[in-house]
């Protein structure tokens, strides 16, 4: 059944500073920042303003459209403010600022205990939208959204749970594996009967075998579920190369996992659909890999949405003076501009990074690597020479779109060009071209 | 509680971190693997080989270097490309080379061939042969048979007595080309460099075994395709050169000698496997198929276009070679002409993408 996944990179995991690492809870701050738009799709519409006091997990952002998600408040207090605050994506937006009361005070409708069993298909995909839960692998999609097929010929027949946690660094996801693998394996089958899948699949990398006994303990062999273990090579965990190395199908161009009976969720993903199914939780707190070179104490870290950088980082340290500071792993995160930004449901990681790659880079010489190393098979030279002549349509008639940006390409490249990043521009070039024409696309970082 | 403060953060593009692997470490990589081609030449053919390998990579860099300050560029002699061109200009010219057909040549090959298109990764064409292709139509009397005999020193006098006796034949052009063919002109020519009665057609045949370690005359870095063997070895195993391009290169040209009804094979040597083999290590070859046509930057991307890549280098060297008339060698023009056809190679093999249906 498995198909080997030959391309992509081997870079070193340097998981070691965290992998032993029991996940603490981090100090939840006096004042939080909670993102409105912390997820792929529409942002999030307030309905909270200046002053009305918030119990811990009620919803404060309605979603603003079928792609969107709910966002709840992480602590009990008061809102203090609703304005434009610095984000992990480089732009300001919008977010709900709260002064944390302390007292912990659950909104009664963020504690209703149920049993899991009872629901149904509908009414799991309703607790998930209620709950704000999404992606928690670092695309933050709507998980409602990819538990809803578009229309009735879509029959899903896999659920892949997606714990290769492919990323150098991160260690957020094995930690819950080892630590909560009864939450994940229960919310994987919630996430299979809302899909109406057959079988689940646990997708693990082969260096977290403990991990794997942790959720095949869990499962209790149960019918229909099964757990693979992949060689351990990046980008494993990207979707797109998961399901091929799983299925053996691929995912047709321009199209979704689901066009082919396939659905992935992440492990934590699966344990927030666990929490919103069982216990009414909302989505309000997620676990944070806080590493890297240039930390004291690096850890892994259960921490409410909306805690600073800042914060995090009093608790771990600093070792030395970061150069960069990357929200998740290194192949794929986003630089931060600083320490005053916070945690979404997205944040998988921060990595403080005392050395940058160097700025200069070459012509291509055609030395083939990035074409080896590229796990969709594109030519990401060719585009990179491409985008650098400004011929974006060209571009886009090549391969543009089925780029999955894992950094692979640049990541070996001899000349040090920065073909990511060249790609990226000329997607958002196109985008910006088909600006509202299109709904956003799901594209989903490897982990 | 105390605020910690951490200096202005750098922001850029994913990945954060880098293969330590850069076009440096590439580039003399291939530098190394030719050190001992370079030596084993002033060893067979004396100090005089050492001066030509020695001005043809000087000119190299000091050529680069001077295009790139005069038109205001970066220079970039340190990345070791240009040293390469150097060593390969040198290693295709015969050993008694004029240094101004060097100096020449080096101008043409790094100015014209490389600079010209906009420097490494840009040009067409492989410059060092570019280079040689020049000099065979600018000094085709120096890069010759006709002026090797005028070589004088150790390793020259050993070599004319090894031709003499074990007659290990001259590999390539016009001496090399001679013998294959084994046509008057051959026999003539060959005459003319052993002034000793050879005689039998026989003794007109190398000896295999010398041929391969290279002993015998030729280009300065051509004769020991045992040495050109080990460093492309190298490369294969360090991930620079794709095995199945020297392979299919010298595979085609085997079995192109083998089924050319050209080659007369007679007496001793009678074996069918003799004179395909003696195509393979003869001449440029070895060199052409495992540093020539192997240049990343003047062949195909993918695997699948560096096979059709080097089946076309070993056709028109082929064909040059065994059923065209009056050229001697082929493994220059053909790899040129490769070059050439590069684009197109790669436009007709990309890879079938992810999720593409299959056979688009």
């Amino acid at each position: 059944m498995l198909h080997k996944f030959k391309r992509g990179v081997h870079p070193p995991d340097e998981k070691s500073r965290t992998v032993r690492a029991a996940i603490r809870d981090a100090p939840i701050p006096d004042i939080l920042v909670v993102p409105l738009s912390q997820h792929t799709g529409a942002s999030a519409v307030p309905i909270v303003g200046k002053g009305v006091s918030v119990d811990k997990g009620m919803l404060i952002g309605e979603p603003g459209g079928f792609i969107s998600a709910a966002v709840h408040s992480p602590v009990s207090g008061e809102v203090v403010a609703v304005e434009d605050r610095a984000l992990p994506i480089g732009r300001p937006g919008a977010c709900v600022i709260i002064r944390n009361d302390r007292e912990e005070r659950w909104a009664p409708e963020a504690s209703i205990q149920t049993d899991p069993a009872s629901l149904e298909a509908g009414s799991i995909r309703d607790r998930v939208r209620a709950a704000g839960v999404v992606g928690m692998g670092g695309a933050a999609f709507p998980t409602s959204v990819k538990l809803t097929p578009p229309d009735q010929h879509v029959r899903i027949d896999t659920l892949i749970v997606n714990a290769a946690e492919c990323e150098p660094y991160l260690t957020g996801d094995y930690r819950l594996m080892l630590e909560s693998p009864e939450r994940i394996v229960r919310g994987a089958e919630l996430v299979r009967r809302a899909a109406g899948a057959q079988r689940i699949v646990y997708a693990v990398e082969d260096d977290k075998e403990d991990a794997a006994k942790a959720l095949a303990g869990a499962a209790g062999g149960a019918a229909g579920v099964g757990i693979v273990l992949l060689p351990v090579r990046y980008p494993q965990g990207a979707e797109k190369n998961l399901i091929e190395s799983v299925t053996g199908r691929e995912v047709p161009s321009g199209g979704l996992p689901m066009n082919i009976g396939v659905l992935v969720q992440n492990v934590a993903t699966c344990a927030a659909v666990c929490d919103a199914c069982a216990f009414g939780r909302p989505l309000i707190e997620r676990i944070v890999t806080v590493t890297g070179p240039c930390t004291a104490n690096p850890g892994n870290f259960r921490v409410r949405i909306g805690t600073l950088y800042s914060d995090l980082l009093k608790e771990v340290g600093l070792a030395a003076m970061p150069r960069r500071i990357v929200l998740g792993g290194p192949m794929m995160g986003v630089a931060q501009t600083g320490l005053d930004i916070p945690v979404t449901k997205a944040t998988t990681g921060l990595v403080f990074l005392d050395e940058v790659p160097r700025d200069e880079w070459r012509s291509c010489i055609r030395c083939g690597k990035c074409v080896r190393a590229c796990p969709v098979r594109i030519m990401p030279s060719e585009l990179s020479v491409l985008v650098e002549a400004e011929r974006i349509d060209e571009a886009n008639a090549l391969d543009l779109f089925d780029c999955i940006e894992c950094g692979c390409c640049a990541y070996v490249c001899p000349t040090r060009r920065p073909i990511v990043h060249r790609i990226k521009y000329a997607k958002a070039q196109i985008n910006a071209r088909r600006e509202g024409a299109a709904p956003p696309l799901e594209r989903t970082p490897a982990k | 509680m105390s605020e910690i403060r951490i200096a202005r953060l750098s922001v850029g593009a994913s990945p954060h971190i880098r293969e330590t692997e850069d076009v440096r470490t590439i580039m003399w990589t291939v530098v190394l693997t030719l050190v001992p081609v370079g030596l084993f030449s002033m060893y067979l053919f004396g100090w005089y080989a050492g001066v030509v390998i020695v001005a043809s990579v000087a000119s190299c860099v000091i050529f680069e270097a001077a295009w790139q300050l005069a038109a205001r560029k970066a220079v970039t002699i340190s990345d070791g490309s240009a040293i390469i061109t150097g060593l390969l200009l040198a290693f295709v010219m015969p050993p008694n080379v004029p240094i101004y057909v060097i100096v020449v040549s080096a101008a043409v090959a790094m100015i014209v061939a490389k600079h010209f298109f906009g420097g490494l990764g840009c040009n067409i064409w492989n410059p060092a042969l570019v280079g040689r292709a020049f000099a065979q139509v600018a000094y085709p009397s120096v890069v010759s048979l006709s002026a090797w005999p005028i070589v004088k020193g150790r390793g020259w006098e050993r070599l004319l007595v090894d031709v003499r006796h074990s007659v290990g034949a001259a590999s390539s052009t016009r001496v090399y080309d001679a013998v294959t063919q084994a046509t008057p002109l051959a026999y003539d020519a060959l005459q003319s460099l052993v002034p000793a009665k050879t005689g039998a057609v026989n003794a007109m045949y190398p000896n295999l075994k010398a041929l391969f370690v290279g002993t015998v005359p030729g280009c300065i870095g051509e004769t020991s395709s045992l040495l050109i063997l080990i460093g492309g070895l190298f490369l294969i195993y360090r991930g620079y050169v794709n095995w199945r391009l020297p392979a299919v290169f010298l595979g085609t040209l085997f079995l192109f000698a083998l089924l050319v009804p050209t080659a007369k094979i007679q007496g001793a040597h009678a074996q069918w496997w003799w004179f395909p083999l003696y195509q393979v290590f003869a001449g440029g070859a070895m060199l052409g198929a495992f540093y020539m046509a192997t240049d990343m930057v003047t062949t195909p991307i993918t695997s699948k276009g560096q096979v059709i890549f080097a089946f076309g280098c070993a056709s028109i060297t082929g064909t040059i070679r065994l059923l065209g008339h009056g050229f001697p060698e082929g493994v220059c023009y053909s790899i040129l002409l490769m070059n050439t056809a590069v684009p197109v190679i790669d436009r007709y093999t990309r890879p079938r993408k992810y999720g593409a249906k299959r056979g688009e």
